[in-house]
């Protein structure tokens, strides 16, 4: 098809080349046409094309993507033209994914944001979640854990359900994937981030849709909004590129915790012991003073200065008929936490080849392996941090004769650190196979073939050294986790454009989806040694575990869209799904959507030239949700393992709800996009108003029924919310250009209608009237200054403190949050700076409420706060007279309360091209290096170590509680990246 | 009337659309995944449907395993059940760092705890009690109904009459917790079954323990097993159920019954009971296993044995215990870490947690007579049972002189009972029922536990106890 025009009569040739304007370097691929000719010819690797036409003067017009049209007059063909391209920043016609298909900027009606994978190249993560916190407006993204590969907690536009899920569905250029742990061995809350199995590099761009007409299209999973991620493509009659990358850093924790010290604690214990009546002669510590302090030590032994090294090389390339990408990586992380450690491997193939004219097939296919070595984390006692410090300072890491001092509730951190053996390993395969049929002009069916299939195997081993391994002679559990997504997936594409004016679009499609996944897992004990690890060296096997489950999904989806000339755009998108997890009646829904917008620049009486685009949006739809559920929720169930004495036995496992049915998110969205000054300001803008009924929900009943909830559909919940977003292009120059970017989102959450509250934590109360995440302990009202005991507040006014005086006292949410970015490039050199906030979140210090205990937890140490404690009438602080009687250190209180806002300046980076001149000698096309810090800073008022963590990763329930979980380090990396 | 048929006939043409739409849909499914049968209707395979559950002799069987199972939960036998009536008296100290256990525990075994409604401990041990009763309510619905030849009536009784007994005990230990109860004794199948089900006065709650145990007397037979519900079971329960509700006629009957019976008797030393399994001491103990752990060690053992130690015996008990004249070989249960020097309680010993729950043993059944026949004054027969007791511990026996009356005899049996169950869950209940909580650890008399604040909140038919 590409093939030079065969003109009757003489034919005259023209010899030119193409450039870019700016880097005066060739521009391979673009195609060279006669003006009104049917076909043309494609630059050359050196840019060079040429032409035969019938006769002269001829125009012949340039077209490449990424690059403005350009036509010339060619009136002798003596000599080679030059054509010089100009690239083309005409944001509106930008290609936009967005579910199925891609579309202009200009004409989508959705709410979509999207981030470029050049923009998150230089934010460390090991995952592609979390490098993208304050990239987006309304989306909000916390790292659980500072440990390399953990889980974020992501949310778009609020939360919408309970125990549904809040995150969004994952699309890999067409693949659902899982981004749910496959992990079942308790690490202390936290969980792998299953996304961490994903290359970064290998990203192209990332979509991110919000609203429901952008989400519809995906029915059933859309409510929570989607992710797309879209990979590298190899480009069309491209000469090919390799390009390599290596980077290495290091990194440190920032801040850690501060307790007692030696001296410290025996005073504070003394003082306990004589404030609750001991006998002044029969004190612990007769002489504080004398008592050691092992703290430091403890500290250094755990943390260290992490490393990491990340290694690339992709090539890219094609012909007329194929394009190639191909993407290797290697990436560790070494955690500031001993033994934390990430290794990933990972390839991609992206291919597609033209059979013909009409027939192209094609595969995306990534393959990955990501070895771990763990940590145990905070709400683990055998832990490292809580073994260390939380028994008290004089409490030394070896008894005289050398083995482990093991404490209280607590493994020893030695052995944690030195001697656990705590590994998984997850091999995965994220691959489409598609073919694509163009029937006639504008009409294509495309059939897609896609796999995700992962494989988790676990193994803890416990050796004879630490306390769970003492008991038992070395305990081992070793567990094998697979999960497996088919998609088969049809798409008929239609588009039309009738007068020029008016566009029309059609595409039908239908998925069959099934998820199947099992575990095995054994426990095992009694090893010979500590030398034997494997589960075949023991000696009894204590527990044996298996299950295997399926769900499956079926789907037919549509989409019709209108547009006049790019000036009013209407859109409607329909998807059915039916899913197994749902009551036999109840397993269909459908979920439509529209969209409209209006170009209100391209009406003809709007003329002020400094708009080059103004466009209104409105849409509103239905999406569904049926993710956190079990896959036989809706089943009265029984389960065998209830043994005695050996011998098997059943027990009721869940109570029936054939009325189980979908959760279904409506959302309206408004908007306005805007692009001003020569597109130097863009500007962004959308309100929405989401509400989500029938909520699937684990909800407590009375426990007389010998069950302790049901999964029911019983509640509502509302998110209300405005987004803005703006990028500004202060200073355009040749060598030098500087943009800012910033963007705001505001939610706000609320629990319409919940039949009874549903607690989690201890702390966070899930109740109709409040935000998600609410805290709801007893009100501290202050210490008594005569007194020294701290005043709760009686709430229910009854003259006792009971159960029913506790109340809301704080939400993990925040107000609002964000992100700002600055980037300059001047010359070679480009600097990029980037500040993530979020506001009016609230953290529980846990962490302080446990080991702030006054005495009451007598096998653990204080932290330096214990020590502002009251001691005599008239002292005036917040932290009570030490005892153990009452309710100074007995209750859970909004003492430990305190405000997480914070900005976070999430990463600032230098890089520094290399001049052309210096690296075409050595046949380099490209070369840069640079240095990136990663969480350099936090500006908080919060007392912790990150206001960010949150102590169970591995719930959806569970926000903003900080309980001695590793913070996130800071993190220097230094890279070079080069293209051939 | 008609307008109610109206209404029919919309809703069936509704379904019947609805059937039509479905119909189509389900034929463009078939065709469109020939190869994947039933997609949208899996099986599970891990577990079973309510109707697969109880319906030959071999799962009624595995029911009642579950049910014994159910018995040895967390919140039940296994640890909750367990521990939190000794926590509550006087003889352990608190050295850990758990609240929700600390909270039962009095500074020096006497004074206020700080023990509220919310307490996890409480909601969990309720919610295990409630769901062995859901499992044994099953059992005796469904185990009749069985259409199985093999299944013969011996082989029922059996069954029923197991299941009769944990039902009463279920619910004898609701009250000992927290007094009348709400009672159900249908199995649930939603939660509208249980909606407006109001607390029975302790009386009806004790009906309905004893007509249980009336029928499950009937149903069972006397076997060799102690860890298996018998006669011999029944006979313990009835004994201290007589003794709580002062029937003293009938706790001596009872109790009796079992000191009689040759399969019973005190071993010595004391510390054999618990280190050899199923001892003839036992009458009923929970068997637990490698894979069916009791906790409750755990949270004895000091750390270098693999525990958390969270709980340790109090200077005042271990006084008592170390007096060769008052404790004798039960100071045998006092273990010391060798590198910590931690004390811990040595009924837990064996570190794989597969030690044994001891629910009824021969020594109680002397002591519930000796109780029984100091009310009924016939104080010498009833010294002999004490001295049985204090022979097997090596202590010396009382004389007649310290117990001559009914006053110094209950005295001594309530001296005598917080040491041979020093860490067994009778003291609390003991001084309770004897009217003795204010004088020995200064608590409310007639304390009952609070009812847990969430089982209100889900169930407006519950009414608060006091303590609330």
């Amino acid at each position: 098809m590409l093939v030079p025009v065969s003109v009757w009569g003489q034919e005259l040739k023209i010899e030119g080349k193409a450039i870019d304007r700016q880097t005066r370097e060739p521009v391979i691929g673009a195609t060279v046409s006669l003006i009104n000719g049917k076909s043309g010819v494609v630059t050359g690797v050196d840019g060079s094309f040429s032409l035969t036409v019938a006769s002269l003067p001829a125009t012949v017009e340039v077209n490449y993507i990424g690059y403005a049209r350009q036509e010339i007059e060619v009136y002798d063909v003596s000599e080679t033209i030059v054509i010089t391209l100009d690239e083309k920043v005409n944001l509106l016609d930008e290609l936009i994914v967005t579910g199925y298909i891609q579309q202009r900027r200009g004409v989508v009606t959705a709410s979509v944001s999207n981030v470029k994978g050049s923009e998150i190249e230089d934010v460390h993560g090991s995952s592609l979640d979390q490098k993208l916190q304050g990239k987006v407006p309304g989306m909000t993204v916390s790292s659980n854990s500072g440990a390399p590969g953990t889980s974020v907690s992501l949310h778009i536009r609020g939360t919408m359900s309970i125990n549904a899920g809040n995150s969004p569905l994952y699309v890999v250029d067409g693949v659902f994937v899982n981004n749910e742990a496959l992990q079942r061995i308790d690490n202390g809350g936290q969980v792998v981030n299953s996304l961490a199995d994903l290359n970064p590099n290998d990203v192209e761009s990332i979509e991110v849709l919000k609203d429901a007409n952008a989400t519809s299209i995906y029915g059933a999973r859309g409510a929570n909004g989607v992710i797309i991620i879209t990979t590298k493509q190899g480009k069309l009659n491209t000469r090919t590129s390799v390009s390599v990358g290596a980077s290495l850093g290091v990194s440190k924790v920032r801040k850690l915790w501060r307790m007692v010290d030696g001296p410290q604690y025996a005073e504070l214990t003394n003082e306990v012991f004589l404030n609750d009546g001991g006998d002044p002669a029969k004190i612990p510590y007769p002489d504080p003073a004398a008592e050691p302090s092992y703290l430091e030590e403890k500290l250094n032994a755990i943390f260290r200065t992490g490393l990491q090294q990340n290694h690339y090389v992709n090539v890219t390339g094609g012909d007329t008929k194929t394009r190639y990408y191909l993407g290797v990586d290697f990436n560790q992380e070494v955690g500031t936490q001993k033994p934390d450690d990430l290794k990933r491997y990972s390839l991609r193939v992206n291919l597609d080849h033209r059979i013909s004219a009409k027939l192209k097939v094609g595969t995306n296919t990534g393959l990955s392996r990501v070895d771990r070595r763990i940590s145990l984390n905070g709400n683990n006692t055998a832990a490292p941090v809580p073994s260390a410090i939380y028994p008290p300072a004089n409490i030394p890491s070896r008894y005289p004769d050398g083995s482990y001092v093991s404490w209280a509730i607590h493994d020893s951190y030695l052995a944690m650190i030195n001697d656990l053996d705590n590994t998984s390993a997850s091999n995965r395969l994220i691959g489409a196979l598609f073919a694509e049929w163009t029937i006639i002009d504008n009409l294509a069916l495309r059939s897609n073939w896609n796999i995700d299939y992962n494989t988790f195997d676990e193994d803890i081993y416990y050796p004879g050294v630490t306390t769970t391994g003492a008991a038992r002679g070395g305990l081992t559990t070793s567990a094998r986790t697979k999960r497996q997504t088919l998609i088969n997936e049809q798409t008929l594409r239609y588009g039309v454009a009738l007068r020029d004016v008016h566009n029309l679009s059609f595409l039908l499609g239908n998925t069959v989806q099934k998820n199947t996944s099992s575990s095995r897992s054994i426990t095992a004990y009694g090893f010979p040694s500590d030398d034997f690890r494997e589960i075949s060296s023991a000696a009894t096997p204590s527990s044996v575990a298996g299950s295997s489950s399926q769900n499956g999904l079926l789907s037919f989806f549509g989409r019709a869209a209108y547009d006049f000339d790019g000036k009013y755009m209407a859109d409607f998108n329909i998807r059915a799904d039916a899913s197994s997890k749902f009551g036999a009646n109840k397993k269909w829904g459908t979920f439509p959507s529209v969209g409209l917008a209006w170009n209100v620049r391209k009406e003809s009486w709007f003329t002020a030239k400094w708009v080059n685009d103004l466009k209104l949006r409105a849409s509103y739809g239905i999406t569904g949700n049926q993710n956190g559920i079990g896959n036989y929720s809706s089943y009265g169930l029984w389960s065998g393992g209830a043994n005695y004495n050996g011998q098997s036995g059943l027990t009721s496992l869940q109570l029936a709800n054939p009325e189980l049915k979908w959760e279904t998110t409506a959302q309206a969205n408004f908007g306005i996009d805007g692009l001003f000054f020569n597109d130097r300001l863009q500007l962004e803008f959308n309100l929405y108003n989401k509400y989500t009924r029938d909520l699937l929900v684990s909800l407590p009943i009375a426990a007389i029924s010998g069950f302790s909830s049901i999964t029911k559909n019983a509640g509502e919940i509302s998110n209300k919310g405005v987004e803005f977003a703006v990028t500004a292009t202060n200073i355009r120059k040749r060598k030098f250009e500087w943009t800012t970017s910033f963007n705001i989102a505001h939610n706000s959450n609320k629990v319409e209608k919940l039949d009874s509250p549903i607690d989690q934590y201890s702390w966070i109360r899930i109740e109709e009237g409040y935000p998600m995440f609410s805290f709801f302990a007893y009100k501290s009202l202050g210490v008594d200054k005569q007194t020294g005991d701290l005043i709760i507040d009686d709430y229910t006014g009854d003259g006792k403190i009971t159960a029913d005086d506790r109340e809301h006292i704080g939400n993990a949410l925040p107000l609002f949050s964000g992100g700002l970015g600055n980037t300059v490039k001047a010359g070679n050199f480009d600097v990029d700076i980037f500040f993530s906030y979020s506001y009016g979140n609230d953290v529980l210090y846990m962490f302080q409420y446990m080991l702030q205990h006054g005495g009451t937890r007598p096998t653990w140490g204080y932290t330096a706060e214990q020590l502002k404690r009251w001691q005599k009438p008239g002292d005036e602080t917040d932290v009570p007279r030490l005892t153990v009687k009452g309710n100074n250190y007995s209750l859970r209180n909004s003492r430990f309360m305190e405000d997480g806002s914070n900005i976070k300046l999430r990463s600032v980076s230098v890089g520094y091209n290399l001049p052309k001149s210096l690296l075409r000698p050595a046949g380099i096309t490209a070369a840069r290096i640079y240095v990136t810090g990663t969480n350099l800073l936090i500006l908080t008022r919060y007392s912790g170590t990150d206001p960010e963590i949150n102590v169970a990763g591995n719930s959806e329930q569970v926000l903003g509680i900080d309980f001695a979980t590793s913070p996130s380090p800071r993190t220097a990396v230094f890279g070079l990246n080069l293209t051939f | 009337m008609i307008q109610t048929d109206m209404i029919q006939t919309d809703m069936k043409q509704t379904d019947m659309k609805q059937m039509t739409v479905n119909r189509i849909l389900c034929f463009v499914t078939a065709i469109l995944c020939l190869s994947c049968d039933g997609l949208l209707t899996p099986e599970p395979t891990a577990s079973i449907s309510d109707s697969k559950s109880i319906y030959d002799e071999k799962s009624a069987g595995a029911a009642l395993n579950g049910a014994y199972n159910q018995l040895m939960s967390s919140g039940y036998y296994g640890l909750g059940f367990d521990i939190v009536p000794y926590l509550f008296a006087d003889n352990v100290k608190f050295v850990g760092i758990q609240t929700y256990y600390k909270a039962f525990v009095r500074l020096n075994g006497y004074g206020p705890t700080t023990l509220q409604s919310d307490n996890s401990s409480l909601s969990g041990t309720w919610t295990a009690i409630y769901r062995t009763v859901n499992m044994t309510n099953h059992i005796i619905e469904k185990v009749d109904g069985v259409t199985d030849d093999n299944f013969t009536q011996d082989e029922r009784n059996a069954i029923l009459g197991q299941a009769c007994f944990i039902r009463a005990l279920s619910y004898f230990d609701l009250t000992r917790f927290w007094g009348g109860v709400q009672i159900v004794t249908k199995p649930t199948a939603s939660p509208d079954d249980v909606s407006d089900i109001r607390r029975s006065s302790l009386e009806d709650t004790y009906k309905q323990i004893e007509s249980d145990l009336k029928k499950a007397e009937e149903l069972l037979r006397p076997t060799d097993s102690r860890i298996y519900i018998d006669l011999g079971a029944v006979q313990a329960l009835t004994a201290r159920i007589a003794l709580y509700r002062e029937q003293w006629d009938k706790a001596e009957t009872y109790s009796s019954l079992l000191i009689s019976n040759s399969k019973y008797s005190l071993v010595k030393p004391y510390s054999v009971f618990y280190t050899t399994e199923a001892s003839t001491e036992s009458i009923f103990e929970l068997n637990f296993t490698a894979t069916q752990t009791n906790p409750a060690g755990h949270w004895w053992r000091p750390s270098e044995l693999g525990g958390r130690y969270e709980i340790t015996l109090n200077e005042a008990i271990l006084e008592l215990l170390e007096d060769p004249a008052i404790g004798g070989n039960r100071a045998d249960i006092i273990t010391v870490a060798e590198k910590s020097k931690q004390i811990y309680n040595g009924m837990y010993w064996r570190s794989g947690q597969n030690n044994p729950a001891y629910l009824f043993r021969i020594a109680e059944q002397y002591l519930i007579r000796a109780e029984a026949r100091a009310h009924l004054d016939k104080i010498e027969e009833s010294r002999a049972d004490i001295n049985a007791v204090r022979s097997r511990a090596g202590v010396p026996d009382i004389e007649t002189s310290e117990y001559d009356a009914r006053a110094k005899a209950l005295q001594a049996i309530e001296n005598e009972r917080r040491l041979e169950f020093a860490v067994e869950n009778h003291r609390f209940f003991d001084l309770r029922r004897t009217g003795r909580l204010a004088t020995v650890l200064g608590e409310t008399e007639g304390y009952l536990f609070p009812i847990p604040i969430d089982e209100i909140a889900k169930d407006p038919s519950l009414t608060p106890n006091p303590s609330n």
